[in-house]
């Protein structure tokens, strides 16, 4: 689009007024469309992510999670309960460190750090080591949905906000059908390839994606 | 453990791709990034410089409204999570290996994802939530119901379609909509606060 058309674009009219529709101009619809090819992929992409480390261990669960540990039911639902205990705590402090650092620093950081975190889930040994780690991807993962909302607000209107939040949650079920892949392809692997080769394709699709990355 | 590896790789790229503010942005003319913020600011209230004080805090907790989005929320998160967290488990229970379970779970996702994008995008169309959040959430109810009531494998997997299609896409509508009606930024910043 070139800014030569955008000069043509007239006064923008309150939202609230009933012949905004009419007046939205092709330039503004071209600009929506730029807008969201940019900014909603990487967000769903984190969200997706988000959705994925922190539902795996209902996956992880039926692969021996719960047995190798020796943790009871009701120990599970616990650490369950402490994800979102970190999660409820930390969401508003989350957003003020996103406020006062910038959202290209503070999104991929949350991003690192509940990776990490649930990288860890993969060595804990016990019962404490498993609610810890619980807690703590609570408290990592807290920051990335209050911060998109945030975010999005920065770029869209009102009006236009609700339907990409609506759309990037639906990452949260993409992220489900991708758990259940990824935890078929580790149990069904088990008996022959062990984790070896399971670990370097993790390494090829992440390489890929780091390359599609830097061609944005 | 190799799902929190992958998302370490996306988080480092992540600082390359994730773009800050429209003045900032480079793949934006000025053009454009004028009129971005002129668009923002012809839209209520998103621009104004509204200082925090703590009468607009006050305004959100005593709105019974922004009680009513949370109750919405909260009613509906529980069953989005229990789901989310437990489908493995509910289908292995149905008489599956592990492996065979975690591969069932993918087409309810698979039909979840396909019904939160198709309600995004009508509703967007019509402007309206509450039909459709009501329409999903009947579905789920009938799938949880499904669940509840019928052991057998068939019925119960059943169950988890209709659960899945239709508690996401109605947490997908009900987390969008006070962004979208709460007014004022602080009380929409405290009544979404309060409402994830």
């Amino acid at each position: 689009m070139s800014d030569a058309k955008l000069e043509h674009v007239p006064e923008i009219p309150s939202s609230d007024s009933s012949s905004q529709e009419d007046l939205r101009t092709a330039s503004d619809k071209n600009l929506l469309r730029k807008l969201d090819l940019k900014l909603l992929p990487p967000l769903t992409l984190l969200y997706l992510l988000s959705f994925l480390d922190r539902s795996n261990v209902g996956n992880a669960r039926i692969e021996g999670l719960v047995a190798d540990l020796g943790i009871s039911g009701n120990e599970y639902l616990t650490g369950l309960t402490l994800f979102f205990i970190g999660y409820v705590l930390f969401e508003v402090p989350c957003n003020i460190i996103l406020k006062l650092w910038t959202p290209r620093m503070w999104l991929p950081t949350l991003t690192l750090a509940w990776g990490v975190v649930s990288t860890l889930m993969g060595v804990i040994q016990n019962k404490a080591g498993f609610f810890v780690v619980r807690f703590f991807l609570g408290v990592s993962e807290s920051g990335l949905f209050p911060g998109i909302v945030y975010y999005l607000s920065l770029w869209y209107r009102r009006e236009e906000r609700t339907y990409r939040i609506s759309l990037f949650f639906s990452a949260a079920a993409l992220a489900g059908a991708f758990g259940g892949i990824l935890a078929w392809g580790i149990a069904h692997m088990r008996g022959t390839g062990g984790y070896n080769g399971w670990r370097w394709i993790f390494i090829l699709v992440c390489f890929q994606l780091h390359l599609g990355a830097l061609r944005i | 453990m190799q799902e929190g590896l992958l998302t370490v790789v996306v988080a480092v790229s992540a600082y390359f791709f994730i773009h800050n503010y429209p003045s900032t942005a480079n793949f934006l003319s000025n053009g454009e990034r004028d009129f971005i913020h002129r668009r923002l600011k012809a839209d209520s209230d998103a621009t104004d410089d509204e200082s925090f004080n703590w009468n607009n805090v006050r305004k959100a907790l005593t709105d019974i409204k922004v009680y009513l989005y949370c109750f919405g929320f909260h009613t509906m998160s529980l069953p989005l999570y229990t789901l989310s967290l437990f489908l493995p488990s509910i289908i292995r229970d149905l008489g599956y290996t592990s492996a065979q379970a975690q591969l069932l779970t993918i087409p309810p996702y698979a039909v979840a994802f396909i019904t939160t994008m198709t309600v995004a995008v009508i509703s967007e169309h019509y402007k309206r939530r509450a039909p459709f959040i009501m329409g999903t959430s009947a579905l789920a109810i009938l799938g949880y119901i499904l669940l509840l009531s019928d052991p057998r494998p068939g019925p119960s997997y059943t169950g988890t379609f209709f659960a899945a299609a239709g508690i996401y896409p109605s947490v997908a509508l009900t987390l969008a909509w006070p962004a979208n009606n709460v007014s004022g930024q602080t009380k929409r910043a405290v009544a979404n606060g309060l409402q994830v």
